[in-house]
């Protein structure tokens, strides 16, 4: 968010003779402006842990059951800390083939290829319209900028039945290319997202390079993208969770177990194994988003400027 | 510029060292099955796959399957099981993915067999020497033709019959379900003799909530019916089907008979519903004869009797047929499958399997019976082949999704107690004729 | 680059800007190339197709009006979903809303190791629809899930939070509220990058601090709060992989969501024209949702600088 308003005059105000100085009391208690006081702090904490509590709470009792051998999943009431510690259970869960179904590590490997080809079709393909928003000016440019935002308003339920026909007689059903295919042509909030992030750029660094020779596809690749990093880097990251996770275009896409992919697979569970064995289903779904949970945790920074980047006044 | 350069190169070494660990995992991993990769086999006539879908595991055609290739190995015969069955099959239809021979249900297969998705196989049929089509059950080799075209090969005949755990019957010293009478009032007499609530012991299974299917044995045995024999018609609002079906949800909500919907929750949930015969927590439960498999290693002495009846004698009698996709590749190859696999031996196979009898008579005259199983005490196995004399086939009706949604819609409320079945089921009727008559 | 000789200097700006303007179409190609063939073609194709009955494996037929007509006299379904989506979204995006600046305006506190904190919030955003929700089956299981088992350690009685009608949308409502990782961020960001000078003026002014939320955060915020409303509702019409997972549709249709009816037309009754109209009403529903959003933010939305 911009700041920089000059609007508010403070330098007066703060010299001016209505300022009062509270008691040392209150202000260890309660605080002020400059230090947080005790009474204040102890309810933040407080709070901040229970809210933690509950936030962490569903991991726990998936890590929990996770880990417990099967003939204590059942008992009642349950434990608390699985033991002994089941290891093992997430080899199981990797490696278990029901009848004829693929191994799971070829679930693993389906949702790998889309993902990879979601990332990298996504943050090509959208660094390269998003350039043309943000540098080159054009005939109905903000009616085509606004017309990619509106986009997002379309849910993919509207497009899902005419995609599915499209498929179908390109006789692609069943296969992975209708999950990798479409990302190669931008993705509306990307646009948006990094067309708000190379407007930042300062403009001499092409202009310089242009008045050099250098063509529009060479300051794209040799300039702007790679001062673009961080918020490619963002876009990769919620690219990699988006296409990680996505369920309904898998769902209506793929029909034989070789192709599905692991969110399929993990919906499908206890419909495989009749009567759920938990502890098999909890390792397989902490295994599922393991990858998310790991690129959370190495590239919060790109997490967090990929949602803060966009200048939420457009 | 200098903080945000240093901080995103390392942002991105994380990222792209996550992408290239990734590509790694990529490159390590086995490369997928690929469809006829073999190279240098060229010279040597390639080997055809045969996709066989089916609802449940494959291990009941295992040992045919294993004669299959031995017979004929140039034909690869791939079993998928799919899972949803009865939402995936059309959706598989419609995407044109279905596999080469599709062992479809009983409405699956006329209604796909209406809209061509589904080839005729009758030529396949005249064109075999020898073929005994008279073998066959006549209510089950005429199910499958619509309009003079056939649509499959039924494989297995499921009755639906009444099972009791003898050792709970004497534990309460309810008598034995009569053989040659047994009716609902019995059933729900015996029942109540069993019950105890408090221990989480009943004395019937409950009713199968979310598979509706299986309530209208209830309505053919008091003179009712979901469906007109035509399938065409709807009726749920004729008074016979009304009556059974109430009958049976003041029977269900009683909770002295059976575990109502929220007793069910205490003793494990819906899922677990199933499971309540073979853990010695129920009397007796009318099903399919499948069942009798998870009942050998049980623990107790069961036995089986006919389903209880009130106005006549019905049950349901549920199987599967062999059908051919309109969309197969290899359908010549196809049909070499399919008529092995409901061969006598393969029915057999199939059918000893899982319990129940086939549709060919020579299956069901190979011993031990594939109904049998192996137990150390009398069981009145006779029960399972006479189901079949009176029992009728699963409707068939067009768009029978969409049907059971509506009628299984009215049927919860009904078990739920929220409503009786004389106030809903005349309001439902018509819109599911409208679904079943759009043909 | 070609060399064209020596050209007078207005006309290089004038080429300039028309090979631009050729450069920048070419640069968009493949929006507009994926705009024809992935949204506006099937756009206007499921509007036709909504005219149509057409199960896919029998040829089309011309249907008129019938769909429409249909959903609002026959389709008790439709109502229903129509109903269950509505609630969701009204009780779900403004309670999300809420927890997520509430969590904000405690994470912008002088606290130690925010790092771990915002983490803990956020994680749950990362999650899966379908995993997520296998979690929360879990959570709520009736005998073996934690909640239950909670409740009895506080001696309280559990509930069938999934199976029982009355229970199971605010069961999902709940499930909801777990992953407002997102929204949350924003607002942390906004109050972040909040002027301090405007802040220093109320103490000086002696406000409180409920005054000085209301005087200064809120309408500072109100452009974060507009964007996290409207992505809200966007996404939580669309809602699918929760009760696809958690309940399928019911109890008694009681989590029958608008997307979930309209697969199950598309994909198990291949009602494909019937789904395409579903489909218009919910693209409708998001429209008019957001129009009303935008329209209302010209009234409460305060943006820096003046009106935009």
């Amino acid at each position: 968010m911009v700041v920089g308003n000059e609007t508010v005059p403070t330098t007066e105000r703060l010299q001016s003779d209505a300022y009062t100085r509270p008691s040392r009391l209150r202000t260890i208690l309660i605080g002020n402006r400059f230090q947080t006081g005790l009474v204040r702090l102890l309810v933040i904490y407080v709070v901040l842990i229970f809210s933690a509590f509950l936030f962490l709470l569903p991991f726990y009792w998936m890590v929990n059951t996770a880990l417990k051998p099967s003939n204590q999943v059942f008992t009642l009431p349950p434990t608390w800390i699985p033991k002994p510690v089941m290891w093992s259970n997430f080899l199981t869960a990797f490696t278990i083939q029901y009848e004829t179904d693929p191994p799971v590590y070829n679930y693993a490997l389906n949702t790998l290829i889309v993902t990879v080809n979601g990332v990298v079709s996504t943050i090509f393909s959208s660094a390269l319209v998003a350039y043309a928003f943000a540098r080159l000016e054009f005939p109905g440019k903000n009616v085509i900028f606004l017309g990619i935002l509106s986009t997002l308003m379309i849910p993919f339920a509207v497009v899902m039945v005419p995609q599915f026909i499209i498929w179908r007689y390109l006789n692609w059903l069943d296969t992975l290319w209708p999950l990798m295919i479409p990302h190669w042509f931008g993705s509306a909030w990307n646009i948006f997202l990094l067309r708000q992030f190379f407007m930042t750029i300062p403009r001499e660094y092409d202009e310089a390079a242009y008045l050099d020779g250098a063509s529009r596809w060479h300051i794209f690749i040799r300039i702007i993208l790679p001062l673009s990093k961080p918020a490619l880097a963002a876009v990769a990251v919620f690219a990699f969770v988006f296409f990680w996770n996505d369920f309904l275009g898998p769902l209506i896409i793929l029909s034989t177990p070789e192709n599905f992919t692991l969110t399929l697979f993990l919906a499908n569970f206890s419909v495989a194994y009749r009567g759920t064995p938990w502890h098999l289903y909890m390792a397989a779904a902490l295994i599922i988003i393991l990858p998310c949970l790991v690129l959370f945790f190495f590239s919060q920074n790109a997490f967090l400027k990929g949602i803060t980047v966009s200048d939420l006044k457009g | 510029m200098t903080p945000r350069e240093s901080l995103s190169r390392r942002t991105f070494l994380k990222v792209s060292g996550t992408f290239a660990g990734a590509a790694v995992l990529a490159a390590c991993a086995p490369v997928a099955p690929a469809d006829g990769g073999a190279m240098g086999e060229e010279a040597m006539a390639e080997p055809v796959t045969i996709r066989y879908g089916r609802h449940d595991p494959a291990a009941g055609v295992a040992t045919t399957l294993e004669s299959f290739q031995e017979e004929y190995p140039d034909i690869v015969v791939s079993v998928e099981q799919i899972g949803e069955f009865h939402a995936k099959i059309p959706a598989l239809a419609a995407a044109g993915t279905l596999p080469d021979v599709v062992r479809s249900w009983e409405a699956m297969a006329l209604d796909l067999g209406r809209n061509n998705q589904f080839i005729d196989i009758q030529p396949y049929v005249d064109g075999e020497p020898g073929y005994d089509a008279d073998d066959f059950y006549e209510n089950w080799w005429n199910y499958p033709v619509v309009e003079g075209k056939r649509f499959g090969i039924p494989d297995a005949a499921a009755p639906h019959i009444t099972f009791y755990n003898a050792d709970l019957f004497d534990a309460a010293g309810v008598e034995y379900p009569n053989k040659d009478s047994f009716t609902w009032t019995d059933f729900e007499e015996k029942a109540r003799g069993i019950s105890d609530p408090d221990n989480k012991i009943w004395g019937s299974e409950t009713i199968p909530v979310g598979w509706h299917m299986y309530s209208v044995k209830q309505a053919w045995q008091n003179g009712g019916s979901y469906y007109s024999p035509d399938f065409r018609e709807c009726w749920l609002d004729k008074e016979e089907t009304i009556q059974a079906i109430q009958f049976w949800a003041d029977m269900l909500l009683d909770g002295n008979v059976m575990p109502s919907p929220s007793q069910i929750v205490g003793i494990g949930g819906a899922g677990a519903a199933a499971e309540l015969l073979a853990a010695g927590k129920i009397g007796m439960q009318r099903m399919g004869s499948w069942v009798t498999g998870s009942l050998v290693d049980a623990g107790f002495r069961f036995n089986v009797v006919a389903e209880p009846s009130q106005t006549q004698r019905d049950t349901i009698t549920h199987g599967a047929f062999n059908n051919i996709s309109t969309t197969s590749e290899n359908k010549d190859t196809a049909w070499i499958w399919l008529n092995y696999n409901t061969s006598t031996q393969g029915i057999y196979n199939y059918a000893s399997n899982a319990n129940f009898p086939g549709t060919r008579r020579s299956s069901n005259e190979i011993e031990p019976f594939p109904w049998v199983a192996d137990v150390d005490f009398e069981v009145d196995w006779d029960v399972v082949p006479d189901a079949l004399t009176y029992g009728h086939i699963l409707p068939g009706p067009a768009n029978e999704g969409e049907a059971l949604k509506l009628i299984g819609d009215a049927l919860d409320k009904v078990y739920s107690g929220d409503v009786q079945a004389a106030d809903v089921f005349p309001e439902v009727a018509p819109k599911v004729t409208a679904v079943i008559s759009d043909v | 680059m070609t060399t064209t000789g020596l050209t007078p200097h207005s006309n290089f700006w004038q080429s300039r800007r028309v090979r631009d303007a050729i450069v920048a179409y070419a640069f968009i190609l493949p929006w507009v190339i994926g705009f024809i063939l992935f949204v506006g073609g099937p756009i206007v194709a499921s509007f036709v197709l909504s005219f149509f009955r057409w199960k896919m494996i029998a040829p089309p037929k011309f249907f008129g009006l019938t769909h429409y007509i249909n959903m609002v006299t026959t389709d008790e379904l439709f109502r229903i979903s129509i109903w269950v989506t509505f609630k969701f979204v009204i009780i779900s995006v403004p309670v999300s809303q809420v927890l997520a600046l509430g969590l904000a305006l405690l994470l912008n506190q002088r606290i130690r190791g925010l790092g771990f904190w915002r983490s803990a919030f956020y994680l749950p955003a990362v999650v899966s629809g379908v995993a997520g929700s296998v979690i929360w089956v879990w959570m709520y299981h009736v005998e073996l899930g934690i909640v239950n088992n909670g409740l009895a350690l506080m001696g309280l009685e559990g509930r069938n939070w999934l199976y029982d009608r009355e229970l199971v949308l605010g069961s999902l409502i709940v499930k909801s509220l777990w992953n407002i990782g997102i929204p949350m961020v924003i607002y942390l960001a906004a109050l972040q990058g909040m002027p301090q000078q405007l802040y220093e003026a109320a103490d000086i002014d002696g406000s409180g601090e409920v005054s000085k939320f209301f005087a200064i955060t809120l309408p500072m915020l109100s452009p974060a709060i507009f964007f996290n409303v409207v992505m809200g509702i966007i996404a939580s019409v669309q809602t699918f992989a929760e009760p696809y997972v958690m309940t399928g549709g019911g109890p008694d249709n009681a989590t029958l969501f608008l997307g979930l009816h309209l697969y199950q037309n598309a994909f198990h009754y291949l009602k494909m024209g019937y789904a395409s109209a579903m489909a218009w009403i919910m693209f409708l529903l998001i429209f008019g949702l957001t129009v009303f959003q935008f329209g209302l933010a010209g009234r409460w939305v305060y943006y820096e600088g003046g009106a935009r």
